[in-house]
C-alpha cells in the first residue's frame, strides 16, 4: 500500500478504518498497480469518501442519541402521570381498601339490644382501622385516614353477628359489605 | 444503518447488490462488473462505503479473504431488498415510460 494511500485512509473513522481500512486499501493499491488510477486521484478519492463517512458517520451517532432521547422523553411522559395518578390513588383510597377494621359501635334502639355494647371485629382484607365515633351516628358518616366511608346499614345477625354495609362516599361510590364476628 | 439509510444512497447500493445478486465478489470484480452492466465505474472509496453500509444493514456479508482479496455475498435479506427495490424501480419505469410515449405522440 502507497504511503499517500496510507494517510488518505486517516480521514476515515477509526472504526470505520479498523474493519475496512486494509480491504480498502489493497484495492486501491490493485488498481493502481492495473494502472487504473494514479496514486494521487486514488489518494483524493479516499480522501472524499472518508470525509463523507466521517460525517455522515457523526450524523447517525447524533441520530442515535437524538432518538435514544426523544424514547426517554416519551417513556417519561407516559409513565409519570401513570405514577402521580397512582400516587394520588394510595392518598385517596380509590383502589385501596384498608387492611383491617375495627368497629366499635353501641347499639341504642332496643331491636338491637342484643349486641354488646362495644362490637370490635378483624377484617381480614386490606381493611384499616376505622371507628364510629357515637353509636349515634351509625347511619351518619366517618371518615379515616383513607377515605369517607358511609354506613348504610347495620343489620344483626345475632348476638355475636353483625352486617355492616359502608359506602365508599368520597370517590367511587363502592359498596363494601362486612360481616363481623365478635 | 437502515433501510432508509440505505435508500439515500441507493443508486450505489442497488448496483452492489445487482452485481453480488450474480455471486459473491470482491472489490476489484465488483467495480469491473458494474462497469460492465451500468457503465459506472465506482471509485474505492465510494464503494467501501456501499459495501460498509450494506453490510451493517444486513444485506451482504464477508466471506473469509482469498489472500489479498476480499469477498462479499448477498444475503437473504439483501436478496429481498433487491427485489423489491427493483419492483418499484420498474413501476416507476412503467409509468414513466408510458407518460413519456403519450407526451411526444
Amino acid at each position: 500500500m502507497s504511503r499517500v494511500v496510507k494517510i488518505a485512509l486517516w480521514t476515515y473513522p477509526r472504526r470505520w478504518r479498523d474493519r475496512y481500512g486494509s480491504e480498502l486499501g489493497d484495492l486501491t493499491h490493485e488498481l493502481i498497480e492495473r494502472g487504473e488510477m494514479t496514486p494521487l486521484i486514488s489518494a483524493a478519492s479516499l480522501v472524499r469518501a472518508g470525509a463523507l463517512e466521517r460525517v455522515s458517520s457523526s450524523w447517525r451517532h447524533r441520530k442515535v442519541v437524538m432518538l435514544s432521547a426523544a424514547t426517554l422523553l416519551i417513556g417519561v411522559a407516559i409513565v409519570l402521570p401513570i405514577a402521580i395518578q397512582h400516587t394520588g390513588q394510595v392518598r385517596t383510597t380509590k383502589t385501596v381498601l384498608p387492611v383491617s377494621v375495627t368497629l366499635e359501635y353501641k347499639c341504642l334502639s332496643p331491636s338491637q339490644s342484643s349486641f354488646p355494647p362495644t362490637y370490635s371485629a378483624q377484617r381480614i382484607r386490606n381493611l384499616r382501622c376505622v371507628r364510629v365515633p357515637e353509636a349515634t351516628r351509625y347511619k351518619g358518616y366517618f371518615v379515616d385516614r383513607l377515605a369517607s366511608w358511609r354506613i348504610l346499614s347495620v343489620t344483626d345477625m345475632n348476638a355475636d353477628r353483625a352486617r355492616i354495609m359502608l359506602r365508599d362516599v368520597s370517590e367511587s361510590q363502592r359498596r363494601w359489605t362486612a360481616e363481623l364476628p365478635a | 444503518v437502515t433501510t432508509d439509510g440505505i435508500r439515500g444512497s441507493s443508486d450505489r447500493s442497488i448496483l452492489v447488490l445487482t452485481s453480488l445478486a450474480g455471486g459473491p465478489k470482491h472489490g476489484y470484480a465488483l467495480i469491473k462488473d458494474i462497469e460492465g452492466f451500468a457503465g459506472v465505474t465506482l471509485g474505492p472509496g465510494t464503494l467501501y462505503g456501499s459495501l460498509a453500509n450494506l453490510e451493517e444493514a444486513g444485506f451482504i456479508k464477508a466471506l473469509p479473504a482469498d489472500g489479498r482479496r476480499y469477498p462479499y455475498q448477498i444475503t437473504a435479506r439483501g436478496l429481498t431488498y433487491l427485489q423489491e427495490r427493483l419492483f418499484e424501480s420498474a413501476r416507476v419505469a412503467k409509468v414513466g415510460l408510458a407518460r413519456i410515449a403519450g407526451a411526444t405522440r
